[in-house]
């Protein structure tokens, strides 16, 4: 039995981001991503990522390797992770984003969303305007129409708040 | 997955000058269904109100994949009919013409009439072609409104997860070759207010292997509930109101069972050996073969009806409320579990720790609970609104509540006990500090009297320990 633990190689992939730069992670850590997946079940062991910055791959990475060691002890330490990983400017969070959307990994998706989502939350309008720097490109009739065909949605008090 | 069309979309890119930062918006350039899954994270009040961000927000809203629309405004006021038909139309609208990801649509119409029938059967027919996953079609007034013919259409739902309806009659004729129903994806079934024949349900569920949540609220058209053992994932069945004389649920993976039911009922007969949580409301329970024991908590709520009240309980039927007794004993409190007994009449508790020796207080309506110690504190805390006088507590050696129950002061949620309150109900009575009582004589209140003289007529009295309420 020991031969065959010794020539049963952990069979390994090779990440190209668009910047050019090859990573080598093990197919097990890599098959999270369904996009890796179905190139890996084509015999792909090159994988070129044309919309994944170096950046993001390299964190994509780590969180990709943490969570393929889940078990049911590391619970914990998977949730502190998970919460470091987001906290992080909107800048990397949006280019994670973008790699978590082109590679299909569904439960950093989630998170990222979830991210997202939690500095909209009871936020009004205006302030979700200035967090996320949206323009409005409304004239003021137009949106004084909008309002009113939900009035029931802009009803009650908002946060005002930036965080 | 409906991807957007990008030339109609203008990019609400925006860099602004001065602070040497550039502050683009990056949330606005994410692909439609990114953002529908930072919606899937919201409620639907803040959804809406990204409607007003941007026209490219704007664009993502009317698109979303969950389409929950009400016809309620707010406090007592409804949109007319005329609008709801209109806004439910055009929140459709983009879904059927560019044939997008319907997840969920979930209609709450006031009451029904002739011509909303006829649109509700329309819309149902384009959610089931856009493959919905969640369908909720419910009126907010139940009493009034007649009943709407469910197109067969909606058997066609293939990908249909979860369905709630009311006020619809089922219209297949149960022997016609031509129904083919194809609930193969369906995981939750909720019925009120709906029209089924026994022969009907039946034919349902045996289309939905995967169900694992059923409930059937003020349905007509059938009297007899037999759930067999087909349906192995069933592990949620609550049945209201449904005038049925006989149920009768095997169910191998079953965890909790509702059934609340008027009078009339014959028969009951449930094998579900995993079930943990039984609660039961009406006159009488038929348990014939139950067998309690792998339950961790039950409610069984006893009333005689109005024409009988002037009895008490176990009075009528005495042979049945052996049973009963029978059936209490046979739970396993060796897991700690507690009996309690409401008896609404003299508005006691009574808690039996071990409840080997079994007496039921005169009421001709009682509340009875078995749950865990930690269950306990907070049923009392749900009785507190009737409100109870007395508590008596029949011990067991080294009684866990007799020590708990002094304690019991002030407001548990501030306390944190842990657990929720087991039956649903919002529980914050403060002040209510216990007082121990020693010696009944004192007292001239009229309840305590006769509370202490029935405790007397039994063989409880040297055993058992009785609280007060403070007012």
């Amino acid at each position: 039995m020991a031969s065959t633990t010794e020539t049963k190689q952990k069979k390994m992939l090779i990440l190209k981001s668009a910047d050019n730069d090859e990573f080598e992670i093990e197919e097990s850590v890599g098959v999270q991503s369904e996009t890796i997946k179905n190139l890996v079940e084509d015999g792909f062991t090159f994988v070129p990522l044309p919309n994944v910055y170096t950046k993001a791959l390299i964190k994509i990475i780590d969180y990709l390797k943490k969570h393929a060691n889940k078990t049911d002890s590391n619970d914990e330490e998977i949730k502190t992770f998970d919460k470091d990983f987001v906290n992080t400017t909107f800048d990397d969070l949006f280019e994670l984003v973008s790699a978590a959307n082109y590679l299909h990994i569904s439960c950093l998706m989630n998170m990222l969303c979830q991210t997202i989502a939690d500095r909209i939350k009871d936020k009004s309008p205006e302030a979700v305007r200035k967090i996320f720097h949206i323009n409005c490109d409304y004239t003021p009739e137009e949106e004084a129409k909008i309002r009113k065909a939900n009035a029931q949605a802009f009803e009650g008090q908002f946060d005002e708040s930036l965080d | 997955m409906a991807e957007t069309n990008g030339s109609q979309v203008q990019k609400a890119s925006q860099v602004h000058e001065g602070s040497g930062e550039e502050r683009v918006d990056r949330i606005s350039e994410l692909p439609v269904h990114v953002i529908h899954g930072i919606f899937s994270k919201l409620n639907q009040k803040d959804v809406a109100r990204t409607s007003v961000l941007s026209k490219r927000w704007y664009y993502c809203w009317t698109r979303r994949p969950n389409l929950v629309l009400c016809q309620l405004l707010r406090g007592n006021t409804y949109m007319s009919l005329e609008k709801f038909v209109k806004l439910v139309d055009q929140s459709l609208q983009p879904h059927v013409e560019e044939n997008l990801h319907l997840e969920e649509f979930n209609l709450k119409y006031l009451v029904h009439d002739r011509t909303l029938a006829s649109h509700i059967g329309r819309w149902i027919h384009l959610v089931v072609k856009l493959n919905v996953k969640v369908l909720r079609i419910d009126t907010l007034d139940s009493s009034s409104s007649p009943y709407y013919s469910l197109p067969d259409v909606i058997y066609a739902a293939k990908k249909l997860t979860t369905l709630k309806l009311s006020r619809c009659k089922f219209e297949f004729d149960i022997n016609s070759t031509t129904t083919s129903i194809s609930f193969c994806s369906l995981k939750d079934l909720y019925l009120r207010y709906v029209h089924i024949s026994r022969g009907q349900l039946q034919q349902v569920l045996d289309s939905c292997p995967f169900i694992t949540s059923l409930t059937l609220s003020y349905c007509e058209g059938i009297c007899k509930l037999h759930v067999f053992g087909s349906l192995v994932h069933l592990k949620n069945l609550t049945v209201m109101s449904c005038k049925l004389d006989s149920v009768i649920v095997q169910a191998p993976n079953l965890m909790q069972f509702t059934l609340i039911q008027g009078s009339n009922l014959e028969e009951v007969e449930i094998q579900a050996p995993n079930l943990l949580e039984f609660s039961f409301l009406g006159d009488k329970l038929p348990f014939s073969s139950m067998d309690p024991s792998s339950l961790e908590s039950a409610r069984l709520n006893f009333f005689l009806s109005k024409t009988l009240r002037i009895f008490n309980f176990g009075d009528v039927d005495s042979i049945w409320c052996t049973n009963l007794q029978h059936f209490l004993q046979k739970f396993n409190y060796s897991k700690g579990l507690m009996l309690v007994i409401f008896c609404c009449k003299t508005k006691n508790i009574l808690i039996y720790e071990d409840p080997r020796e079994l007496v039921f207080p005169p009421s001709p309506h009682v509340d009875i609970f078995i749950a865990p110690m930690p269950l306990v504190e907070s049923i009392i805390d749900m009785l507190m609104s009737k409100p109870p006088k007395i508590i008596s507590v029949l011990p067991c050696t080294n009684s866990k509540v007799l020590q708990v129950l002094p304690e019991l002061k002030g407001c548990p949620k501030k306390r944190k006990s842990g657990k929720d309150c087991l039956f649903n109900i919002q529980c914050c009575y403060c002040h209510r500090g216990l007082k121990e009582v020693s010696n009944f004589m004192d007292t001239t209140d009229q309840e305590m009297t006769s509370w202490y003289s029935w405790l007397k007529s039994t063989p409880l009295i040297n055993k058992v320990t009785t609280f007060t309420f403070n007012a």
